[in-house]
């Protein structure tokens, strides 16, 4: 049983380190960082990660307890981030601000999960024989001329992308 | 009426969570709501020098406070943070509402008052609490029924006078 629980915890830290480098490399280049992989590969935290994993188990089975839980993590890590106490009011607004930010985000999508529409995406993207479904959904759901545009924008976007990369190099 | 559905029996975790979650629910609260009337220029330094930090839940947090400032600047960081609280504290005073509601029902429950320990006043889910916010229509709007102690007490002094339940529970006290 603590095998199986370890094989858990390791397998969620490991999503967990995956994301935190994921979410450090958006920052990074939306911060201009001329080396934004390599900082954000310094700033995963292994430590965070491996509570996190901890945390998430199924023996939690009550959601403030572990939102709690978030926040006391939010807390220290925010003080040892700045280098500071854990009774300076700044740290404690942070971590209030942190705290409320994720705790919606995660209540938002446990409410969202029972819409039918979620059901419907998840279903679809779930569906990996036919992706073209996904974009017939959105046809269904929003006029043809906006979906035109919305195609038209993730070309062009695309392209200035590629262009940009290949200027850099 | 809202559809019933079965309690959960709290358990320690339940009461642990709560005594652990109050605290940070009225500092969230409040630090939250303190920033609408910070000066623009502590605005400013407060959300341009964001650090980031924690598990990759708290670094998405982060992240989503750094671009919404970057990209909405003090109106969209306002609205976030509004909308949070909003989501948070609906959620926070649903289940406590709950909670309280399953203690008024396991209490008739032992007395044999009920059969059954289902949720008859379930807190309607923050998508239709908002789908009913924006309804026109009064007549389509679930109603969030609450049973009140004088209600209780009415029932109680039917039950006292029933004959039926005397014979059937002659060692209950209402």
């Amino acid at each position: 049983m603590l095998k199986q629980t370890m094989k858990d915890v390791s397998k969620d830290a490991a999503i967990n380190l995956a994301v935190q480098f994921v979410c450090k490399l958006f920052v990074n280049i939306a911060n201009n960082d001329p080396n934004p992989a390599a900082s954000a590969l310094l700033k995963v935290s292994t430590k965070d990660a491996l509570i996190a994993g901890l945390m998430n188990n199924d023996f939690y089975t009550d959601d403030k307890l572990v939102g709690s839980l978030n926040c006391m993590m939010a807390l220290f890590s925010k003080a040892q981030e700045k280098k500071s106490t854990l009774l300076d009011l700044n740290v404690i607004s942070d971590a209030g601000w942190q705290c409320f930010i994720s705790l919606g985000a995660r209540f938002a999508l446990k409410n969202m999960r029972t819409t039918s529409q979620y059901k419907e995406l998840v279903s679809l993207i779930q569906d990996k024989r036919k992706y073209d479904l996904v974009m017939d959904w959105m046809l269904k759901k929003v006029n043809k001329d906006t979906y035109n545009y919305l195609l038209d924008t993730f070309v062009e976007e695309g392209l200035k992308g590629l262009t940009e990369v290949k200027y850099v190099q | 009426m809202c559809s019933s559905s079965k309690f959960e029996q709290p358990t320690f975790q339940t009461y642990l969570g709560w005594s652990l979650w109050l605290p940070w629910f009225f500092l969230g609260n409040y630090f939250i709501i303190s920033t609408c009337f910070l000066t623009s220029a502590e605005f400013h330094y407060k959300f341009s020098n964001w650090v980031v930090s924690g598990s990759a839940e708290l670094k998405r947090a982060d992240a989503l406070i750094i671009f919404t400032y970057k990209y909405f600047g003090r109106n969209g960081i306002l609205a976030l943070g509004t909308g949070m609280l909003l989501i948070v504290d609906l959620e926070t005073i649903g289940s406590f509402l709950k909670l309280v509601r399953y203690h008024r029902k396991n209490r008739l429950y032992k007395r044999g008052l009920v059969t059954n320990l289902d949720d008859d006043y379930e807190f309607p889910r923050l998508s239709v609490l908002l789908k009913n916010l924006f309804t026109k229509d009064k007549s389509k709007r679930k109603r969030v029924a609450f049973r009140s102690k004088k209600e209780y007490r009415e029932m109680r002094k039917r039950l006292e006078k029933d004959a039926l339940y005397k014979k059937m529970y002659p060692n209950n006290r209402v």
